[in-house]
């Protein structure tokens, strides 16, 4: 017989025990790794949320003036179009989009507008309003289509940056604020001439309540040869990540772009700041209760069942086991029930959180697979642990006390 | 065999300091039949213990064929217990997951010839000797106490060590039982040789014994040998 056989038989003879050390392992982790799993989630649904604010930095000529983060762009002076790839090749964290723009006063007959020169499928990207309107990105494509004249897209030899700026919006269309519309009685399909080029408006935008809606967007590369400004533009405006901002990602532009004047719109940026903190703050306490709660549990049976094999410590050390023979038989159990209570733990609290994350709160769990290898090092190491200072006591008691212990 | 020269093993407790043993100066020969007498408390147990290395005392020494034990280091002392003492306790302390046959087998799993075919063999030779052929595979549970005690003393016997030490061996036995575990203790020292040292509280018992010796408050109050005809 092998001394193996003493844990081997200890953990099949004594299998009521041994479930009932499991069940506290397994649920043990299972509450980890279940609430874990949908904290993870609603903190990036609350991230997209915050995204959805819109676009939250703005990078301006030096020169520009900044008294009004949303009109800043009207006629301010320019800088190179290059600047955006400048920024989307320096692969910066955080920066999620980048809409360039061109805004010049002009003239339609009489009355005086702003024209606007975007990138479609950038600016719809940073203003979540159009998309909740219903101007979503297949929408914008089926009404501009492509350009055949100004359609080739800017060679950006930044991939990310390519994919972003989908030149969708045709040379001789416009889409029209609605307060301008009203003003010039434009709807869909309407004709319009400005600076002495006919343009049909492909949608009449909702209402934003913003200097938006006395805008009139054109395609940027049209605007910049309307206006003979070339490859020009006054203003790009980025989503930036919240938690990125706060980790200097402005200083970070303004090292990339040392011309420019570098903004943010500090009542968003606060918001998106303040709300990731407290979510990371809630987590982390959710996530210390939930370990405490967890680790204790799996710590007092360890060491509940450690107390109850006192007797057998002292018998095993009377007949010839050393401390550290008696050491490797209790931690050998802890590491096998600490293996298959997380194995057991991971799929049970990733099933329940799978279950009950979109029954609950709403929300559509993914199983995350890094929390298995957590899973299995947190129980090893509560087990070990747990078993590890109560076997210490029990090898150091004096023998004649543990072994007329009843 | 064993000289212990002014052992003392001192406790330090809530109430100070407890002196299990003091100043104990005792010689037990080879193949002798040793009683340990005394009340409760006196120190019989700590003074087996010590015999056996279990308890490391808070000064004297403990001399097992010219060896000291406190100088031994844990692996050795471990070896020690392994190879050359067997311990018998009121209890059995058998271990309660694992059948008679494994439970004699625990001591010879633990030595250094811990891969040896043998120690099967060797366990169902014991158990057949002392009656327990038809209970090999029974849980201790499964036993009456008198098969108990009767497993422990083969699980005693496992590694053929030269000392028996067996604490109150017959304290948990009916008169008929203890007689039974007396006469296997005494042929084990009368006709295999081996030196056995017994703590009971039983007069009859300690009656046995080639030589006797009493506690008291942790002090040898008497000790010598005991003319075999006595």
């Amino acid at each position: 017989m092998k001394i193996q056989t003493i844990l081997w038989k200890e953990l099949w003879l004594r299998k009521s025990r041994m479930v009932s050390g499991l069940l506290a392992i397994t649920l043990g982790i299972a509450v980890i790794v279940g609430i874990k799993s949908v904290a993870s989630v609603s903190e990036r649904a609350v991230a997209i949320k915050l995204d959805n604010l819109g676009a939250n930095i703005l990078v301006l000529p030096q020169a520009a003036s900044v008294d009004d983060y949303y009109t800043a762009d009207i006629d301010a002076p320019t800088f190179p179009e290059d600047y955006v790839e400048r920024v989307a090749t320096s692969m910066l964290p955080g920066v999620d989009n980048l809409s360039p723009k061109l805004t010049r006063r002009v003239r339609v007959g009489d009355a005086p507008v702003i024209l606007t020169g975007i990138l479609p499928a950038n600016e719809l990207a940073s203003k979540p309003i159009w998309q909740s309107a219903g101007l979503d990105g297949a929408e914008l494509a089926a009404a501009c289509g492509a350009s055949p004249e100004v359609s080739k897209p800017p060679a950006y030899l930044d991939e990310r940056l390519q994919r972003k700026a989908i030149d969708s919006l045709a040379p001789a269309e416009v889409l029209v604020g609605s307060v301008v519309a009203q003003r010039l009685n434009l709807t869909d399909g309407s004709k319009v001439t400005i600076a002495g080029r006919e343009f049909t408006t492909a949608r009449v935008l909702p209402e934003t309540g913003t200097i938006d809606d006395d805008r009139i967007y054109a395609h940027l590369h049209v605007v910049q040869q309307l206006l003979g400004i070339g490859p020009q533009v006054s203003a790009i405006e980025i989503m930036g990540c919240c938690s990125a901002i706060s980790d200097g990602l402005l200083g970070k532009l303004r090292n990339i772009l040392p011309d420019t004047r570098i903004t943010t719109i500090g009542q968003i940026v606060n918001t998106q700041i303040e709300t990731n903190r407290l979510m990371a703050k809630i987590s982390l306490i959710l996530l210390v209760i939930i370990f405490l709660v967890g680790a204790i549990s799996i710590a007092n049976y360890m060491w509940a069942n450690v107390e109850e094999r006192k007797r057998e410590i002292g018998t095993l050390l009377t007949l010839g086991a050393t401390r550290g023979s008696v050491y490797r038989l209790f931690l050998a159990k802890a590491i096998i029930l600490g293996v298959l209570g997380g194995v057991g733990g991971y799929l049970l609290g990733t099933l329940s959180a799978l279950i009950l994350g979109p029954e609950l709160a709403g929300l559509a769990v993914q199983p995350v697979p890094i929390y298995f290898l957590w899973s299995l090092l947190i129980a090893v190491a509560i087990a070990v642990l747990g078993s590890w200072y109560p076997t210490y006591r029990a090898t150091r008691l004096d023998p004649a006390s543990i072994l007329q212990e009843i | 065999m064993f000289t212990l020269q002014k052992v003392t093993k001192s406790y330090a407790s809530r109430r100070g300091v407890v002196h299990a043993l003091q100043d104990v100066s005792l010689t037990i020969e080879a193949g002798s039949f040793v009683t340990v007498t005394g009340p409760s408390g006196s120190g019989k147990t700590t003074l087996l213990l010590t015999l056996g290395g279990l308890i490391r005392p808070t000064s004297g020494q403990v001399m097992f064929h010219g060896t000291d034990l406190v100088s031994l280091d844990e692996r050795r002392l471990a070896a020690y217990r392994n190879q050359s003492v067997g311990f018998v306790l009121q209890s059995f302390n058998l271990i309660p997951y694992l059948s008679a046959y494994e439970n004699v087998m625990v001591p010879m799993s633990l030595g250094r010839n811990n891969g040896n075919g043998d120690h099967g063999r060797r366990a169902k030779d014991l158990l057949d000797r002392l009656g327990l052929a038809d209970r090999m595979d029974h849980l201790p549970r499964e036993l009456s106490v008198g098969q108990q005690q009767r497993v422990a003393m083969a699980r005693a016997l496992g590694n053929d060590p030269q000392v028996i030490l067996a604490d109150e061996p017959t304290g948990n036995l009916d008169p008929a039982l203890a007689a039974e575990i007396l006469g296997i203790l005494g042929d084990l020292n009368a006709r295999e040789g081996r030196t056995v040292i017994m703590v009971t509280h039983s007069p009859e018992a300690a009656r046995i014994g080639t030589q006797r010796v009493h506690l008291d408050a942790g002090c040898c109050s008497a000790a010598g040998a005991v003319p075999l005809n006595h």
